[in-house]
């Protein structure tokens, strides 16, 4: 496939602008370790009547999902690592995690019991009397008042919930009811009459927002399983944002420094390796953008390395220039021997890279997985710009008439 | 001739010091690591870690310690991040506590602003280990593997050999600055195998060329071959590193305390990435061919005597019994 020079350069031009484009019209995703909030890794236990599956585990990230709904978080994401595992992550999470801890991770198992003619406090431990009704039977429950205006919450039972409340209040007036969640007494009314519509409150000493977290995890449904919190990782707004401006300070001078490297040491070709380098930036941080990647603190040291990196190619190209120029070839002769033979150097090593993020990015997780994307990317887009488009810079200089003798080449 | 070329430098006849130093390194990260050992980071160690932003600056961590013997903490792990910021670690930590903590210390300094807590569980360490040390493995063997294919398998040996010690040698600078050890040193360790590869694929790629392009009656040894491809790429194994080390080095000096470590374990492992390629990948690949190439020396050593003077008069008997239709095309490819 021949294409014209000028082609290739409109479009390797439009392919910048589209980059810088992209990175301007959608910018780049951050992760928690750079914009703030709270990571949370839950793992699922294993009770005497179920065992843990990746069935089990569907069901969790369900519920997990809908109860994060309820924080009003922008970008929440909720991921399955491993077996039994659940990854949350609130981004922009500011408040204090233990009330997201504890939306989450309970299990939030209600249960109507029944205690007979025995009333149970508040607060104990109830496991040995018979259920009668749990959460699952409820078709919604909502924060409602009762007639000293203290907040309750009120359930209403699906048809079949609705069916075995009737029966069982009506057979039953004059005897205890107790609810518990997640095994503990939170309420133990007397049932006074039968209640026929399966509509009921649950009156358990609550203060607005305790009402209101009951209900919305009532409303998401009870775990099938206990969950327990392994790891927690909170960064404050502050700190992202300072990590975020010392990144790109470290940036800017990174570039400036190998820019100057390549310029000082090459001269004329060093401004072909920094014209390279740039288009190589734009079509970087075009990438990250459109692939929405998310960009960790990892990620960003991979990102300034991958500048260094990326002059790799050129150098190689450079250096066997240098060499043909020796053994006497002419100028033109050499540059195309130059990058004929540089061509199986740069691949090999190109891939060697490749190989380990391939491996660091199956075996690691958030920020490290983060710096595998960007290492792989940042290879990715070195190859394009080391080959193709110093390639293309040689040959608009060459047309323009401006390379003109080995000379430039310092030899 | 480049300046590396025209030094004449002999890397491969100093192969049993550069071996010498290797296998050192070796040993004494291994001692050191049992010995000495690694300082392993909260994500290892599991436990609590809290961090602030103070409203004033302080001395030392000497002014921040009394105040956490109330919570019999004071013997915690407790670090001073920059002028104003603290980080303590701890086993466990209560919510209660950690309240109380960040009173005590606004009360003192003004203002403590909680800008980091991590919990991490007892299982994740442990976990963490061994995904570290399993993605190493993997890593070493997808890359034999792909020299083994794209080079030959003794060159993917002589890699890895390379490799091993840049590891060795990571871990040892880690030992020996006491650095914490959290989950992105395996980003490191295998960014490292990545890099140390790719530059000793430049050099055996090099080598490569070289011995295709070797006439048959080439005066040059193996190890002198080898010497000469080192010589030929030398300046671009130095610029490649320099201009990585450069932007590393960067990220250390200026991209702020949470990346420091990271660009610290990056830059070593890019330094003896470098350095092993030309120190120990290319010595070690002239010692495993040593059977090889010392056979075609003893062949070099007899030929001036017996066999030179038949090799010129059996080519031109081949060229003489060669079809004659060939010779020409022959004569017009020398033109």
């Amino acid at each position: 496939m021949r294409i014209g020079l000028p082609i290739k350069v409109v479009l390797i031009i439009a392919l910048v602008g589209l980059s810088v484009w992209t990175f301007l019209r959608y910018s780049v995703r951050l992760g928690l370790d750079l914009q703030g909030g709270v990571r949370l890794v839950f793992e699922a236990q294993d009770t005497p009547e179920i065992k843990v599956t990746g069935d089990t585990l569907n069901r969790v990230q369900t519920i997990i999902n809908s109860r994060v709904n309820q924080l009003g978080i922008t970008e929440p994401t909720i991921q399955r690592e491993g077996e039994r595992r659940v990854v949350v992550e609130l981004p922009g999470y500011q408040k204090d995690p233990q009330s997201a801890i504890e939306l989450i991770g309970k299990t939030a198992l209600l249960e109507f019991k029944d205690t007979g003619t025995k009333f149970v406090e508040e607060g104990t431990k109830l496991t040995d009397a018979p259920t009668v009704l749990t959460g699952a039977d409820l078709k919604d429950a909502r924060v409602g008042y009762d007639q000293y205006g203290r907040p309750v919450v009120e359930v209403e039972f699906n048809a079949k919930g609705a069916k075995i409340f009737a029966e069982f209040t009506r057979n039953n007036i004059g005897k205890y009811l107790a609810i518990t969640l997640d095994g503990v007494v939170i309420s133990c009314p007397v049932i006074r009459s039968e209640i026929p519509d399966g509509k009921g409150q649950i009156e358990g000493n609550f203060t607005l927002d305790s009402a209101t977290q009951l209900a919305v995890l009532l409303r998401a449904g009870a775990l099938p399983v206990p969950l327990k919190l392994i790891e927690m990782r909170r960064v404050g707004p502050t700190l992202g944002k300072d990590t975020i401006d010392a990144s790109i300070r470290a940036s800017i001078i990174a570039v400036i420094l190998v820019m100057g490297f390549m310029l000082i040491y090459y001269r004329f070709p060093g401004i072909i390796a920094d014209i390279s380098l740039i288009t190589y930036i734009a079509l970087l941080i075009g990438l990250v953008s459109a692939l929405k990647a998310t960009l960790t603190l990892p990620g960003i040291a991979a990102l300034i390395m991958s500048v260094g990196m990326a002059v790799d190619g050129n150098v190689i190209i450079f250096e066997r220039v240098k060499e043909e120029l020796k053994k006497g070839k002419s100028l033109m002769s050499s540059i195309e021997a130059g990058f004929k033979r540089s061509y199986a150097p740069i691949l090999d090593s190109q891939i060697t890279t490749l190989i380990a993020s391939a491996v660091l990015f199956y075996f690691g997780t958030g920020p490290v997985r983060g710096f595998a994307v960007m290492l792989a990317l940042g290879t990715l887009i070195s190859l394009f710009t080391a080959i193709v488009v110093t390639q293309i810079l040689f040959q608009i200089f060459e047309r323009l008439r401006i390379i003109k003798s080995a000379k430039m080449f310092g030899v | 001739m480049g300046y590396f070329e025209k030094s004449k430098i002999n890397i491969i006849k100093h192969t049993s010091l550069w071996l010498g130093l290797a296998i050192a390194v070796v040993l004494l990260s291994i001692i050191l690591l049992f010995t000495k050992g690694l300082n392993w980071g909260l994500d290892f160690t599991g436990g609590t870690l809290i961090e602030y932003r103070l409203g004033r600056t302080f001395e030392n961590v000497g002014e921040i310690r009394p105040l956490l013997t109330e919570f019999n903490l004071e013997k915690s792990f407790i670090q001073k991040v920059e002028d104003n910021g603290v980080i303590i670690r701890v086993k466990e930590l209560p919510n209660e506590i950690r309240d109380a903590i960040t009173k005590k210390l606004s009360d003192k300094f003004g203002s403590a602003e909680l800008v980091r807590q991590e919990f991490i569980g007892p299982v994740i360490g442990a976990e963490l280990r061994r995904a570290a040390i399993i993605a190493t493995i993997l890593g070493l063997i997808a890359q034999v593997i792909y020299i083994s294919v794209r080079f030959k398998p003794d060159m993917a040996l002589a890699a890895d050999i390379g490799l091993l010690h840049d590891i060795c040698l990571v871990i040892l600078a880690f030992i020996l600055t006491q650095k914490e050890i959290n989950t992105p040193f395996i980003a490191i360790l295998l960014t490292v195998v990545g890099y140390s590869i790719n530059d000793t694929v430049v050099i055996f790629d090099r080598i490569r060329e070289n011995l295709k392009l070797r006439s048959r009656d080439s005066r040059e040894t193996f190890p002198e071959l080898v010497n000469r491809s080192l010589l030929e790429t030398m300046t671009r194994s130095i610029n490649t590193v320099l201009t990585t080390i450069i932007a590393v080095l960067a990220v250390y000096f200026f991209g702020g305390s949470a990346i420091k470590d990271f660009a610290f374990g990056l830059a070593v492992g890019i330094a003896t990435g470098g350095y092993s390629s030309i120190f120990i990948c290319a010595p070690v690949l002239v010692l495993l061919r040593k059977k090889q190439w010392l056979r075609e020396e003893e062949k070099l050593k007899e030929a001036p005597v017996t066999t030179a003077p038949i090799v010129p008069e059996s080519k031109e008997r081949q060229v003489k019994t060669a079809p004659p239709t060939k010779s020409p095309t022959v004569r017009r490819k020398r033109r």
